[in-house]
């Protein structure tokens, strides 16, 4: 039983469909890499498979929580790593799960720090947190490589790993595949109208 | 149900104790807005007597827009707001933020009334807290409301003053009427009390609409 399923899913922007229909089933614990170039429908597939937006034909299903996550964005600006995680966590009825999200992230360190001030590295690895500690079944991610050296995106395929873990299915919208296509499950094309599926 | 609803109200209390916006944003603009209100309708008791309780509901309902933003602009600014759709069911991302904007704004019309009273002489009567009390969630509705339908854009943002306005006008005259001396307080109680009901109900019933792009 995969955590999402989309059949035969498509959704139009004035009328035209961004992508042909497609199919996709997701496994627990899984993560599946989407590329493609600018306006092909990455963002619009995330969002899509998070439940923020309906398909416009085909059906969606999805077994628990799904979230979408853009960059390292997801917590509020003004509030501490520490707060902000547990503000997310309890809206998931999952406070208890906030200290176990921050270790888990390696951000017992920045715990005290405001959102604010956290390089892009760590905000993401802070909204990274945040999003486990919910629970969800599915994590879309949009773009969490943009902003990050070398060294940060090393470590983010080690955090995604971890996140992995957890039964978390991702799924991860990236200009930057090659540090992830090696620890991916799958990889998503998305070109001008068709889908390809590695 | 109630859960969801608390966890967001706490989320609001937790994000404005750590960046005071609401605060910083209503606090000074509502105690000069009196001030300076008192100090342009002159020294006679009589007169300040007579607009004290529409000086009052005119700070509350103008401190909606600033607060507005709270609702869904700063949580798109953040961009924390598609996190907090797809953790909250609709009912209850309404029915929290409604909460806080409430709590928000009874909090300003208490602070508006207490200066009134101090500043102009009037006296606090049972009949102006009820209509304190159901105005405000009134304006806590539309407020909710209009504040996530202006959240995204900037166009959309300049539109708020202008929508919100008018619209919370009935919870202003209705809640001055009710703190006023010598007026007949049950029709204007109902008048409250239905434009309240009325407001909540549509809020409620479009929100899910509202959310979705």
């Amino acid at each position: 039983m995969g955590v999402l399923r989309l059949t035969g899913v498509t959704r139009a922007h004035a009328g035209r469909p961004v992508w042909a229909p497609l199919d996709l089933t997701l496994a627990a614990g899984t993560l599946t890499v989407v590329t493609g170039p600018n306006g092909s429908g990455k963002t619009t597939l995330l969002r899509l498979a998070a439940g923020l937006l309906r398909p416009t034909t085909g059906e969606r299903t999805c077994a628990g929580t799904a979230l979408y996550v853009r960059g390292g964005a997801g917590l509020r600006s003004a509030q501490t790593v520490r707060d902000a995680v547990a503000s997310n966590a309890a809206l998931a009825g999952r406070r208890d799960a906030a200290p176990a999200a921050l270790g888990l992230l390696r951000l017992e360190p920045l715990a005290a720090r405001r959102v604010g001030t956290l390089s892009a590295g760590e905000k993401v690895r802070a909204a990274l947190a945040a999003a486990v500690a919910c629970g969800p079944a599915l994590l879309c991610l949009d773009e969490p490589t943009a902003a990050l050296d070398e060294a940060a995106l090393d470590g983010l395929v080690a955090v995604l790993e971890a996140v992995r873990s957890t039964g978390t299915a991702l799924l991860v919208a990236t200009h930057q595949p090659e540090p992830l296509l090696p620890v991916a499950d799958a990889h998503l094309v998305l070109g001008t109208g068709r889908v390809r599926l590695r | 149900m109630t859960g969801p609803v608390l966890a967001v109200f706490r989320r609001e209390l937790a994000v404005e104790r750590a960046g005071r916006e609401a605060l910083v944003t209503t606090v000074p603009f509502v105690a000069a807005f009196v001030v300076l209100a008192g100090l342009a309708f002159g020294p006679e008791p009589a007169q300040l007597g007579g607009t004290a309780a529409g000086t009052a509901w005119l700070a509350v309902l103008v401190a909606t827009v600033p607060l507005a933003r709270t609702v869904a602009g700063a949580e798109v600014a953040d961009d924390t707001w598609d996190v907090l759709r797809g953790l909250v069911p609709a009912g209850a991302l309404f029915a929290g933020k409604l909460l806080w904007t409430w709590s928000a704004l009874a909090a300003t019309w208490l602070l508006a009334e207490g200066l009134v009273v101090v500043l102009f002489e009037v006296q606090l009567t049972p009949q102006s807290i009820y209509g304190g009390v159901v105005g405000t969630l009134a304006l806590a509705a539309l407020t909710t409301g209009l504040g996530v339908l202006t959240a995204s854009g900037p166009r959309r943002r300049g539109l708020l003053a202008a929508l919100v306005l008018p619209a919370g006008l009935p919870a202003m005259l209705a809640g001055t009427e009710l703190a006023a001396e010598q007026t007949a307080v049950l029709p204007w109680a109902v008048l409250t009390t239905l434009y309240a009901a009325v407001v909540v109900t549509a809020v409620w019933a479009v929100f899910p609409a509202l959310l979705e792009e």
